[in-house]
């Protein structure tokens, strides 16, 4: 079994046409790996499914044997990077970068660390 | 030419329809005659202190506020997480949803006046103050939806996303990144909801009772068996608070953004 697994997936927006359908990928740990194709052909959906902000309608998503498949977001533990940035538009660059640390209760001297690393 | 020219002449036409009124009962407020009359005989500022001397009106004015106040609070608490609803998910009948939750303000205020009266009044039986309170917030609820709703579909939900994947609960992402970014239209819809309760005149009339009624009501009641100006003095009063309001509304999201 590969480090991540995505079995069978079925991904329908609307229940009548399938955006993702029999979708098989398998990634090693470390790999790196491009997923290239014509708009609208589902490289997105697959990212999503990935991240959680998708639940696929069939199929399964397991990471290190794991199944993840209905398992929250904000619990998969992944970085995502976004199409449009994604910055929070009411927050400073520093916690915006801190947004992440902040909600796992980083201490503060440790947080400050992090931050500065991120800037060198 | 001609075509502005004309245009022009038209468009002032319409501007002194609607202006000339509210010039007349300014100028009337000051007056010294017991009777409103125009053009006026001296000038005093006694109809100002008479709207203060009348408990009436300030008992009135401060029910007024109570129920604008407490009616626009509940419509958020309400407004707002559908407002989120509406615009987060796409759901069949959203549309339709949507415009009934719309729809008291394109009903005639009469209509709606009188439904209240039917299910609150006689079918509920609730007490004076508290169908007040739902009535308001009834016809209050849909400046929120709007106003919120249209701050919402203006907001790029990616950053709820990625608040998502940096670990942040839904309840968290909404609370940390949505409502920030849509304070100036919760504002907005705030002031706009405000005045809207405090000016409406037929779900008052309908839902109020005996010894019980808001500021318009109030001054209905008063124009019934006094003509003096006090009306007019109060009637400045209001609107110089609406105009100070639709200013700080301006201020924060922009009138055209709520039109």
């Amino acid at each position: 079994m590969a480090f991540v697994d995505l079995n069978d997936i079925r991904v329908s927006y609307d229940g009548k046409n399938d955006i993702l359908k029999d979708l098989n990928l398998a990634m090693e740990k470390g790999e790196l790996v491009s997923l290239l194709g014509p708009s609208g052909c589902g490289k997105t959906t697959t990212l999503r499914v990935i991240a959680g902000l998708i639940e696929p309608n069939d199929g399964t998503f397991t990471v290190d044997g794991t199944n993840l498949t209905k398992v929250p977001v904000h619990k998969r533990n992944f970085g995502m990077v976004f199409q449009s940035y994604a910055l929070f538009p009411h927050l400073t660059i520093r916690e915006n970068v801190g947004f992440g640390l902040r909600l796992r209760k980083e201490k503060k001297n440790r947080l400050i660390k992090k931050l500065r690393q991120c800037w060198k | 030419m001609r075509k502005e020219k004309g245009l022009t002449f038209f468009v002032s036409l319409v501007y002194a329809f609607l202006f000339i009124p509210l010039f007349i009962i300014v100028v009337t407020s000051f007056g010294e005659n017991p009777t409103i009359q125009f053009p006026i005989e001296g000038f005093s500022f006694k109809w100002y202190a008479n709207v203060f001397e009348n408990a009436a009106f300030a008992d009135s004015f401060l029910l007024s506020l109570k129920i604008a106040f407490f009616a626009t609070v509940l419509a958020l608490l309400v407004g707002i997480p559908a407002s989120y609803a509406l615009a987060r998910n796409n759901f069949m009948g959203r549309e339709w949803l949507k415009n009934f939750f719309l729809s008291p303000t394109i009903i005639p205020g009469v209509v709606v006046g009188y439904s209240l009266f039917q299910f609150i009044v006689i079918t509920l039986q609730l007490p004076v103050f508290q169908g007040l309170l739902l009535g308001h917030f009834l016809v209050s609820l849909p400046y929120i939806i709007r106003v919120v709703g249209g701050s919402l579909e203006q907001l790029d939900f990616s950053i709820e996303e990625a608040a998502w994947t940096l670990g942040s609960t839904k309840a968290g992402a909404f609370f940390k990144v949505i409502l920030p970014n849509i304070t100036s239209g919760i504002f907005a819809s705030f002031m706009l909801a405000f005045i809207n309760s405090f000016n409406n005149i037929p779900v008052s009339q309908f839902l109020s009772g005996p010894g019980i009624s808001t500021l318009p009501t109030a001054l209905m009641s008063y124009v019934e068996y006094n003509y003096d100006p006090t009306v007019s003095a109060l009637s400045v009063m209001l609107m110089l608070a609406t105009i100070v309001l639709m200013y700080l509304i301006e201020k924060t999201l922009g009138l055209s953004s709520i039109t």
